[in-house]
């Protein structure tokens, strides 16, 4: 299983990848939105997206924006990451499937992302 | 024959009589009647005549003086016999004036001299100098008053005017009593003829608000309460009119509404802060998190050869948040004057190279190029591990910002200053944002772009500033920033701290 991580920590990427890819899933990551898109349009297909919103560049609203403006990634079940105080609203205002909220509890993250399994 | 001429006399010694007695008793009754005290007196001083005025003026009866000297014992106040012995010794008519302290009264005397002494004529004015001292006593008060305090007649013409119009309004009695009010009037008011409505419909205007001209032609807030003057039959004659400056109190109000709108803006500020605070915790503590777990997760599987790479990653975190912490810490520490240098001999070129050093990752990671031009020898007497924050935070802003674009350092010496130039060709800041930059919680690229507390370039001004230095920025948007450092290379008078 496929998971892509958007975030412009490297840190935060590093961390992600070794916990998700501990479990067996496939990490490919992206330093923001501009890039998460070249990867998606050069035909990567992850499960699910994990997206930090706050990111130089393309921002994780402008991210989002594009991805459903584009029939072939809007289906894609997309996950925001945010440091955020209240993550439901922007989850709402961004019409994503679920939100986590940083600092990310590692057992969260892992079920949040198995639920995409498969 | 002379029995006839005496019986004539007799007749016309009795007529005379009759007429002098009648001429007497009119005297008499004219004296009785007039409303002054009248006495006269002997060569002796000895009363001889009192009326009923005088006795009732000098609560005595005119049994009591008649015959008694007015000198001795007499209800007569002190400048009164004076007066009567002046006009008895040198014949001439005298007036006094004077209060008499034992009828507690005030009494105008007038003493005419007679063929067999003088006669004295008095009369109570008690009412009318309480009265008159009470108009002084009215006018030094209006004299005093820190108000203008003027008086119209119902056509609007001024009639008085005391010393606190003329502070206020600059003209004097002089130059505008006689003038009509409309003098103090503003061209585009005209609220006069609504006021002298209501005075001639004998209401009362308390603390109307408006503005009036001063003789230099500015204008002038005050607060004016009128009321109508009636003469005595109780027709309204007039206005008195009171004007009190309030440019003061309108300043401190202006001031207040100015303190409570910075209060609120500070407190914004600080709420903002706050949340970007919390977010800038947030993303190393997620690392850490997730990193402990990695780790615990390969210690139990018996992945140890792992593990060191990973805890090497997660101290940086710690750093990070140790960073972050410190921050926040010189927040409070600038804010209460409590930023101490640690002054020794530190060489720029040193301190750059080792930003530089300790940044290449990151800066490899952004995709700037990294070009230094620092040469060694550039000494001065700094706090090392300050100017290392300078630097550092410099540097870090060159690459959140820099667009992965290349990034120039260089240190240089000119006499007695190390000059420091940071430049990237990233995103810029717009002219208006440069003013602000440098202050507390300021960033100015959107917040949800770019991470950071916004505190750097307020904490590295205030570092510059301890050590006597100054920064300033240079930058265009879309073509990059130059931050310029220039620092004294010792603190002025060449004292170490």
């Amino acid at each position: 299983m496929k998971v892509l991580v958007v975030d412009d920590d490297y840190a935060v990427l590093d961390a992600f990848k070794d916990v998700l890819e501990d479990e067996g899933y496939e990490v490919s990551v992206a330093a923001n939105g501009l890039e998460a898109l070249k990867e998606l349009r050069q035909g990567a297909r992850p499960d699910v997206i994990l997206l930090d919103l706050m990111m130089p560049v393309m921002n994780g609203w402008e991210f989002r924006q594009e991805q459903l403006r584009d029939q072939a990634l809007s289906a894609i079940p997309t996950v925001i990451v945010t440091a955020h105080n209240r993550p439901e609203e922007s989850a709402k205002e961004l019409g994503v499937v679920s939100c986590i909220r940083k600092p990310v509890k590692p057992e969260l993250l892992l079920s949040t992302v198995g639920k995409f399994r498969g | 024959m002379w029995l006839r001429q005496r019986a004539r006399l007799v007749e016309e010694t009795q007529r005379s009589r009759a007429a002098a007695e009648a001429v007497a008793g009119e005297l008499e009754r004219i004296l009785e009647s007039i409303t002054d005290g009248f006495c006269s007196l002997d060569r002796s001083y000895r009363y001889k005549y009192v009326n009923r005025l005088a006795e009732e003026i000098l609560g005595r009866r005119r049994e009591e003086l008649v015959g008694r000297s007015a000198l001795e014992g007499s209800p007569m106040s002190e400048a009164g016999i004076t007066a009567v012995r002046k006009a008895m010794e040198q014949g001439e008519t005298c007036h006094a004036q004077a209060f008499n302290p034992a009828l507690q009264r005030w009494l105008a005397t007038d003493i005419y001299p007679s063929p067999d002494g003088v006669v004295v004529l008095f009369r109570d004015i008690t009412d009318r100098k309480r009265a008159q001292e009470e108009l002084r006593r009215l006018a030094a008060i209006v004299e005093s008053s820190e108000d203008a305090i003027i008086s119209k007649d119902l056509d609007g013409v001024i009639t008085s005017w005391n010393a606190g119009a003329q502070r206020l309004f600059g003209y004097t009695a002089e130059e505008i009593v006689g003038r009509p009010i409309s003098w103090l009037m503003p061209r585009d008011r005209d609220d006069m003829e609504r006021i002298l409505d209501r005075i001639r419909r004998g209401e009362r205007v308390e603390h109307f608000e408006t503005v009036r001209l001063r003789k230099d032609g500015s204008l002038v807030p005050v607060w004016l309460s009128v009321s109508p003057i009636r003469d005595d039959a109780g027709n309204i004659v007039g206005a008195a009119k009171i004007a009190r400056d309030v440019t003061e109190q309108k300043r401190q109000v202006a001031e207040g509404e100015r303190l409570y709108r910075e209060a609120q803006e500070a407190a914004r500020v600080r709420e903002e802060f706050l949340s970007v605070a919390g977010h800038e915790l947030r993303t190393p503590l997620t690392s850490l998190q997730l990193q402990l777990h990695t780790l615990r997760r390969r210690i139990q599987s018996g992945q140890q050869d792992k593990a060191a790479e990973l805890l090497g990653r997660a101290s940086m975190q710690l750093q990070r948040l140790t960073r972050l912490t410190e921050e926040l810490l010189d927040v409070t520490r600038i804010t209460t004057g409590r930023l101490e240098l640690e002054l020794e001999e530190t060489d720029l070129g040193q301190v750059v190279q080792g930003v530089a050093e300790r940044h290449k990752e990151s800066t490899a990671r952004a995709g700037c190029e990294l070009r230094v031009v620092a040469p060694q020898g550039i000494t001065g007497i700094w706090d090392r591990s300050r100017l290392d924050q300078v630097v550092t935070n410099l540097l870090s802003n060159a690459v959140k910002f820099g667009n992965g674009k290349p990034i120039e350092i260089r240190a240089s010496l000119d006499t007695s200053w190390a000059l420091l130039t940071v430049r990237d060709q990233g995103i810029g800041i717009s002219p208006e944002d440069q003013a602000k930059i440098f202050e507390r919680f300021e960033q100015a690229a959107s917040k949800r772009s770019y991470g950071g507390l916004g505190l750097g370039l307020w904490i590295t001004r205030q570092i510059l500033e301890a050590h006597h230095g100054r920064i300033e920025v240079t930058s265009e948007p879309g073509r990059g920033s130059t931050f310029r450092i220039d620092l004294p290379l010792r603190p002025p008078g060449g004292a170490l701290a």
